[in-house]
């Protein structure tokens, strides 16, 4: 074995007992790295695989006000000619399919309950290309279907205020898109839940945009609110969003494409995952690093006559960093290594388990191995570390040899 | 190869006081000379050592190595010039603990970055000369005190340097192994003119030495050639 990995190895085996305290601190500190971004990394793309596969697509488009007056006042927010938009969408190559999609609120009454609902109503024609998984809304009865254009969904907390159950008939009292009153019956298809929102699933509905639906009750003719599209890929949702939003903007159109992860409480809460990620980095960092680089401290200072006695026969400052930083790249990729298998390991059971913290977006989230999750919970603390462990060296060199000769 | 020191001083700065360690000494030593540096305790016989050495800088005055100037060189000049022409030998022996006999002489050699092979030939016949050479694999800490200086030695010669300098190389050793690191040192002073410049108390070195210098306060008192002790 090569004499310089025999002195850093041998010493490392010399003072066994902080070594093996020191490698247990790295590894646990970047197996946790690894899985707490891991976890992030797998909640934030269950979410956002269940948003754009089971209710808003890869992009969404509308009127620039369209959440200003969405619900009260459609007639502003309304497109009236959506077939245009259609065609000139599906030029794009990344454009799967487009759905219509438009607002409703008002009141639902069955006998003599009634109460306030909001929700939509989409395409049937179109909603398992643009929405593929949207039947995974549903907890009991069917999901939408062409064939029961008047079958609508409701959250489970609307059913019970409105004690209705599957198949259950009942009234809906809204306005058309000009704001005259209007109304129809539909029925009970399916009951929804809406994830870790129990005040949504008490007034949620879903239905298509049937005949009845566009004649009674919106009047809209073949007009609609919104436009929900569906790509060939994810990673192409940014490029398609930005060239339609250019395209709006120079023919002054009033429309605007919205990308899935703009979705208000995905990107809030995954802002606070991520702070959350960061934190837990810059901690377990700064933890792992202050253990290794005290390790090496204490090897260091132990070894300060050591280190004089090889200076006096020659070996220059170079030579005695490179003794050092040997024994700490043997140290810390050793532990490095064993982190990111226990972290990969905890990930891997992870996986196979899913990991539930409540019954919404957190239930059963399946975290995730990404490279540049295993190279930073690996560089960072490391990299920290080898800046601390250079000041200790550093100093026993710039003592003079016939000091550190003398040291004890 | 040669040293010449000349009004070199040494203070030490010990809170408000300062400690004169050298007051001006001026000193030629000759390729192949077996000088001994005398003088009670205190009286900075280390230090000059050290000096001469290239180990440590003096607060003032000049030290010219083979007639190179010293005081100008960098740290790392000042490394390569021990690497390749100094040997040391300390009292407390100061051995790398976690090397091997062997590892410990070869040291030196991969500091120089010396072929492998060529490196095994000379630490084996170094190994020899000490004769040591059956305990090449042992750990140094199952050895005696005087092996252990033996390894040393062995450690200080296997550059082959012109000059070994040494600090009390028998002052941690019974006189029975003090004699046989003398004979040795002796004998490489003979047969390869090694010069050899020892700091000492032991009089067993001092009337082998063929020059004496005595030291006392910091300032060379006076220089006593072997031919006038031995006449
Ligand atoms: N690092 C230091 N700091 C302060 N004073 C020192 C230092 N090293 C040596 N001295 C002082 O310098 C003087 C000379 O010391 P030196 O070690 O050279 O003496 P010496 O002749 O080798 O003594 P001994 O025979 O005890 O080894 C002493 O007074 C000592 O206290
Ligand atoms: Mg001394």
């Amino acid at each position: 074995m090569n004499t310089y990995l025999q002195i850093a190895w041998k010493n490392l085996i010399r003072s066994g007992r902080r070594t093996v305290v020191t490698l247990i601190a790295i590894v646990v500190g970047i197996a946790m790295m690894v899985f707490t971004n891991g976890f992030n990394a797998g909640m934030t793309s269950q979410w956002g695989s269940s948003l754009i596969n089971e209710t808003d697509g890869h992009v969404k488009i509308h009127h620039v006000d369209f959440y200003k007056f969405g619900i009260s006042d459609r007639e502003k927010v309304f497109i009236e000619n959506p077939d245009g938009l259609i065609a000139e969408l599906r030029k794009s190559s990344h454009v799967t399919a487009v759905m219509s999609r438009t607002a409703l609120a008002g009141l639902i009454g069955r006998d003599e309950n009634s109460t306030t609902f909001y929700g939509a109503v989409n395409d049937l024609a179109e909603i398992d290309a643009v929405l593929p998984d949207h039947g995974k809304l549903v907890v009991e009865g069917r999901p939408l279907s062409g064939e029961d254009p008047n079958g609508v969904l409701i959250g489970r907390g609307l059913a019970r205020s409105l004690a209705a159950g599957i198949g259950d008939e009942l009234v809906i009292l809204s306005s058309t898109i000009q704001g005259d009153q209007s109304s129809t019956l539909v029925h009970v298809r399916g009951l929804i839940r809406v994830k870790d929102n129990p005040q949504a699933e008490q007034s949620v509905l879903l239905g298509g945009l049937s005949d009845e639906m566009r004649i009674d009750l919106l009047d809209s003719g073949a007009g609609t609110t919104e436009l929900v599209v569906r790509l060939d890929a994810e990673q192409n949702v940014k490029q398609v969003v930005d060239s339609l939003n250019r395209s709006f903007a120079s023919q002054g159109a009033p429309w605007i494409a919205e990308p899935w992860y703009s979705n208000r409480e995905l990107s809030f809460l995954t802002a606070i995952f991520n702070g959350i990620g960061v934190t837990v980095t810059i901690v377990l960092s700064l933890i792992v690093s202050f253990i290794v680089s005290n390790a090496m401290l204490m090897s260091i200072f132990e070894r300060i006559r050591e280190v004089g006695s090889i200076r006096a026969i020659g070996a220059d400052k170079r030579q005695i960093y490179g003794l050092f930083y040997l024994e700490y790249l043997i140290m810390t990729s050793l532990g490095g290594l064993l982190g990111l298998v226990a972290g990969a390991l905890l990930i891997t059971l992870g996986q196979h388990t899913g990991i539930s913290f409540s019954d919404g977006i957190f239930a059963g989230v399946r975290p995730v191995l990404e490279i540049r999750n295993l190279l930073t919970s690996f560089l960072i603390p490391l990299a920290v570390a080898a800046g601390a462990v250079f000041f200790p060296v550093r100093s026993s060199c710039r003592m003079s040899v016939v000091d550190s000769l003398n040291y004890n | 190869m040669s040293i010449r020191i000349a009004s070199v001083t040494k203070q030490y700065q010990l809170g408000m006081t300062t400690v004169n360690a050298l007051r001006g000494i001026s000193l030629k030593i000759e390729q192949g000379e077996f000088v001994a540096l005398v003088g009670p305790s205190g009286s900075g016989k280390s230090t000059a050592l050290h000096i001469l050495g290239a180990l440590d800088r003096p607060t003032s005055g000049e030290v010219w190595i083979q007639e190179t100037p010293v005081t100008q060189m960098s740290d790392k000049q000042l490394a390569r010039l021990r690497r390749e022409h100094i040997g040391f030998i300390f009292q407390s022996f100061h051995l790398i603990p976690v090397l091997s006999v062997y590892g410990n002489v070869e040291f030196p050699l991969l500091l120089m970055k010396t072929p492998k092979q060529e490196r095994r030939e000379r630490v084996m016949a170094t190994l020899e000369c000490v004769g040591l050479a059956d305990r090449a694999q042992h750990k140094t800490e199952e050895l005696s005190g005087g092996q252990r200086q033996r390894v040393a030695i062995a450690r200080a010669l296997v550059t082959r340097p012109s000059i070994i300098l040494s600090d009390e190389p028998t002052a941690n050793l019974d006189s029975q192994n003090g004699k046989g690191i003398i004979d040795l040192m002796q004998k490489l002073n003979e047969e390869q003119r090694v010069t050899l410049v020892f700091a000492t108390h032991d009089a067993s070195i001092v009337s082998r030495a063929k020059r004496i210098v005595h030291i006392l306060d910091g300032a060379i008192v006076e220089e006593v050639p072997a031919s006038v002790l031995q006449g």
